[in-house]
């Protein structure tokens, strides 16, 4: 037996005596980062990480402890703090909280494939993700940003109801940024990968990209101030993704933060709306074979043809709202659990993005979310107000970059407005799969 | 958790084998607690630790880091050999005698967070969620939670350099949902410092439960900002943020000495109006973003960054001084082990001006007032910069008039350093956390009121 498994046993046993129930989280893996600046070797990190985080269910109420120590004697005295954090929580509910039973999930050792690669490779990937974006055009004067990253990661989750999954996958990922400027003008913009096999690598894409994404900045002009038909590019729709993110947690729904909340059921975005939460979809970065309290994991339809199909829960939620348990547990070692979404995946349609760009006489093709959700989105009443850039089409001819303009809405209207969606993927390297998608008409302020 | 100088010796030794030229050491122990309270009820309790080291080497301009679990004297050299042999082929050298730094607090602390009576911690808690559902009967939610940590630092150089320090973090936070004729909003607020929790028995918890709820209740109503170029009266305390995000960013030699920021060979250069000084100090007592020493042994500094519109000083840590030449000025910074410092910014701010506020209003025709600043970001290396107001007012004819929302503020730093004309005599600093290179780390923004003559303010278009 290995030590985990043995000191967990001990942890189970002490909670047996306490009339508790407890569940291991364990976490970590190692990393490996590289970077080059001003064509040399800057930084070399490589990292290994782990912890423990333990779940102690007393009734309907559960404390939480996490460490990195996994020494036998600090898994008792975390056991101790989350068994005394039980205590502490009072929910009032009465209906005792579940551990997931042991339950076959389905292998994915694809996932894990771990390959020898001699370090000058990787070095040499690090180094090209900035020299060949130096070597592309004059006006690339620098690239403040890039990085090669190597991954082994792993999550084991045991509980005392018998329950020992484990997963472990490997994965390689990159990004450079290049500034390009023109005189006074300066832009910066980029490109990233993920590959599961390092002969997948292909640096010269990469930059290739950054370079042309970066050079396309230049130049920018304000965008009058007015209402615009927008095709969201296939790489900026998964912000609009995270926006309602969070609203397919049953437990959101249940703590009244969901503006999903009594929605099921219902037609409440365009039919031309199709998405899926997808855990087993391996170009996203949130495949796993079960979820993070070791339920094995399905496929759940969230919207056919704009129709509201189901929230997502975990078991604790689908037992109290009487819900289909989806298997969405969803933390961290350090965190108490949630639900969240795995991989979301929006169907694609028949349009090209060159036809999505002409559906009008004036298309804002946009290319760039400024700041991320926290730079202008609210959670609790779906508006947002969002700094973005990209591109003006009229009669489907490009007319140039346009920049610092806010666009505006509220996203359940977005979805209500989708008037197409494009043929084709984004890139992978996160967990939000979708294409391009024309919206019919958002608020635009600019000059 | 001391470890033994002759370990810490070893471990630098085994990092200087194969030609790096400088090493260094940060073990670190961190207790952190998370108390919630969600609806009246005890929601969520966490505690835990985090318990590892990080050992950095140096071969000129290059970086080696490698972080550990195995704080045993096998486990620290054996990971600082594999640093070592990782990039090294140069010959040996040995560490300095290590001399211990006095641990010398500038900071007072009470009871540590696992001392305190947990009862206590509560009544804070189920007190902002009194007063918030007293305040009106629109509050449909209230979630108040209290966040510490106490971290515990030890860090040791090849230059023979070994110091202790504790660092204790307190912050009280609440958000309230409301719901008014069909209209839902929420907003949030905190209280906090560098130091422990006994300090919320001084604050109004009370003043800042209503204040959250009023101004959830005032976005109900409120209509959606106007769009377009105009001038901006932006308050104190936390507006500091878009100074930190525009200007602060740029003036590390994270970014400085890779070219990428556009405050690059301006040293000495007038940059700002000069109705502009700006400073990030280290040294506040109990200060936020202050430290006795930064996360790499050396102590902090009150450093001016910006006088009278001149810029004066970078933010500089080990390497940066190495890469540009510039003095250290004690802002190696970093959130854990897990990663190696970066120049980093602790108390940021726009010094007091001779401004009245008052006065500025009155001197704005139409406007906006940013009262509360929101989330933001900025692209460092252009300097262009994005920030939500999360509570705003149009100014008419010299007066605070009808509250907006959805507001935000567009802009690029160096341009907007420029038309700041005028400056309050009412400096205030506020809380932030701020996420870079080195992960996400406590650190105080403020200003007094500053007016903008012209930014651009996103909104809806009519």
């Amino acid at each position: 037996m290995d030590t985990i498994k043995s000191n967990f046993q001990k942890l189970a046993e002490q909670a047996r005596k306490d009339g508790a129930k407890v569940e291991m989280l364990v976490t970590g893996g190692e990393a490996l980062s590289i970077g080059y600046s001003k064509r040399k070797l800057e930084s070399f990190e490589s990292t290994q990480t782990q912890m423990a985080g333990l779940r102690v269910i007393l009734g309907a109420n559960q404390g939480y402890a996490y460490t990195e120590n996994l020494s036998e004697e600090s898994l008792l005295r975390t056991y101790g703090e989350a068994l005394n954090n039980a205590k502490t929580v009072q929910t009032g509910e009465t209906k005792p909280v579940e551990l997931v039973k042991p339950q076959a999930v389905k292998a994915m050792p694809e996932l894990f494939k771990p390959e020898e690669i001699a370090m000058e490779k990787k070095l040499e990937v690090a180094r090209l993700l900035e020299e060949l974006c130096l070597a592309k055009d004059s006006r690339v004067t620098n690239v403040p940003y890039s990085g090669f990253n190597e991954s082994v990661v792993f999550k084991r989750i045991l509980n005392s109801e018998g329950l020992d999954q484990e997963f472990k996958q490997n994965y390689y990922s990159g990004y450079t940024y290049p500034l390009a400027k023109d005189g006074e003008n300066s832009k910066m913009d980029g490109e990233g990968f993920f590959a599961r096999k390092f002969d997948d690598i292909n640096t010269a894409e990469v930059t290739g990209e950054g370079v042309r994404k970066a050079l396309a900045r230049l130049g920018a002009t304000q965008l009058p101030t007015g209402n615009y038909a927008v095709v969201i590019d296939r790489e900026q729709f998964p912000t609009v993704l995270q926006m309602i993110h969070d609203y397919f947690s049953a437990k959101e729904v249940h703590e009244g933060k969901s503006l999903f909340k009594g929605k099921l059921g219902q037609k409440i975005a365009s039919d031309k709306f199709e998405l899926i939460d997808d855990p087993f979809e391996t170009r996203g970065t949130a495949v796993r074979p079960f979820d993070d309290e070791g339920a094995p994991s399905q496929k759940t339809v969230l919207f056919d043809k704009g129709v509201l199909k189901n929230y997502l829960s975990n078991l604790e939620y689908a037992n109290k709202m009487n819900l289909p348990h989806t298997a969405h547990a969803s933390r961290g070692p350090a965190s108490q659990q949630a639900i969240a979404p795995t991989n979301m995946v929006v169907a694609t349609g028949d349009k090209s993005l060159q036809e999505l760009l002409a559906a009008y006489d004036k298309v804002i093709h946009l290319a760039g979310f400024e700041g991320g959700l926290h730079a202008g989105f609210k959670q609790s009443t779906g508006d947002f107000s969002m700094p973005a850039s990209g591109f003006l089409y009229e009669k489907g001819q490009n007319k140039g970059p346009i920049e610092q303009f806010v666009m505006s809405g509220n996203v359940l209207e977005l979805l209500r407005d989708i008037e197409a969606v494009g043929r084709d993927y984004n890139k992978p390297g996160n967990s939000f799969i979708c294409p391009d998608v024309l919206i019919k008409s958002l608020s635009f302020a600019g000059a | 958790m001391i470890i033994q100088p002759h370990i810490l010796s070893k471990a630098l030794d085994a990092a200087l084998s194969t030609g790096a030229d400088f090493a260094d050491i940060f073990v670190e122990d961190t207790y952190s607690s998370q108390l919630t309270v969600l609806n009246s009820k005890a929601d969520q309790a966490i505690v835990g630790q985090l318990y590892g080291a990080g050992i950095r080497l140096f071969f000129g301009h290059e970086i080696v880091y490698v972080t550990t679990n195995d704080l045993s004297e096998a486990g620290l050299v054996k990971a600082a050999l594999n640093a070592a042999q990782s990039r090294g082929t140069g010959a040996a050298s040995k560490s300095m005698p290590l001399m211990q730094v006095p641990f010398d607090s500038v900071h007072t602390f009470g009871e540590k967070p696992w001392e305190m009576n947990r009862d206590r911690k509560f009544k804070w808690l189920n007190g902002i969620d009194q007063h918030a559902r007293a305040r009106n009967s629109a509050v449909t939610q209230v979630e108040a939670g209290l966040n510490e940590k106490f971290q515990r630092v030890q860090i040791a150089n090849s230059r023979g350099l070994m110091a202790y320090d504790e660092r204790a973090y307190s912050r009280i936070r609440m958000q309230t949902f409301v719901e008014s004729n069909g209209v839902k909003e929420s907003s949030a607020d905190d209280e906090g410092h560098m130091g422990t929790s006994e300090v919320y028995d001084q604050i109004d918890l009370k003043a800042l439960a209503e204040g959250a709820v009023d101004r959830a209740m005032l976005l109900t109503t409120a209509a959606y900002a106007p769009a377009g170029d105009m001038p901006v009266l932006i308050d104190n305390a936390f507006g500091g943020v878009l100074f930190h995000e525009a200007c602060g960013h740029g003036l590390e030699t994270t970014g400085v000495a890779k070219d990428s920021s556009v405050f690059c060979g301006k040293m000495n250069q007038k940059i700002a109006h000069e109705c502009v000084t700006a400073i990030d100090d280290g040294t506040i007592e109990n200060g936020w973003g202050s430290l006795n020493m930064d996360d790499e042994g050396n102590k902090t500094k009150k450093t001016t960054l910006i006088e009278n519109g001149v810029l004066k000083s970078y933010i500089v840590d080990e390497m940066g001084s190495r890469q540009t030449g510039y003095e250290i000025t004690g802002s190696g910074r970093r959130q854990s082990y897990k990663y190696a410092p970066a120049s980093r910014m602790r108390n940021t701010f726009i010094a007091a001006g001779k401004d009245k506020f008052e006065e500025m209003v009155r001197d704005v025709d139409y406007g906006l007032y940013a009262k509360r600043m929101g989330g933001g970001s900025v692209n460092p290396g252009t300097g262009d910069y994005n920030f939500q107001v999360a509570e705003g007012y149009i100014i008419r004819n010299g007066r605070i008039e009808e509250a907006v929302k959805g507001a935000c503020l567009i802009g690029r730093g160096i341009d907007t350093l420029g038309k700041i004309t005028k400056v309050s005599d009412d400096l205030k600093l506020a809380r932030g956390m701020c996420g870079s290179v080195s992960g996400t780390i406590p650190a105080a923004v403020g200003q007094p009121q500053v007016l903008v003559s012209s930014l651009m303010v996103g909104g809806r278009a009519k």
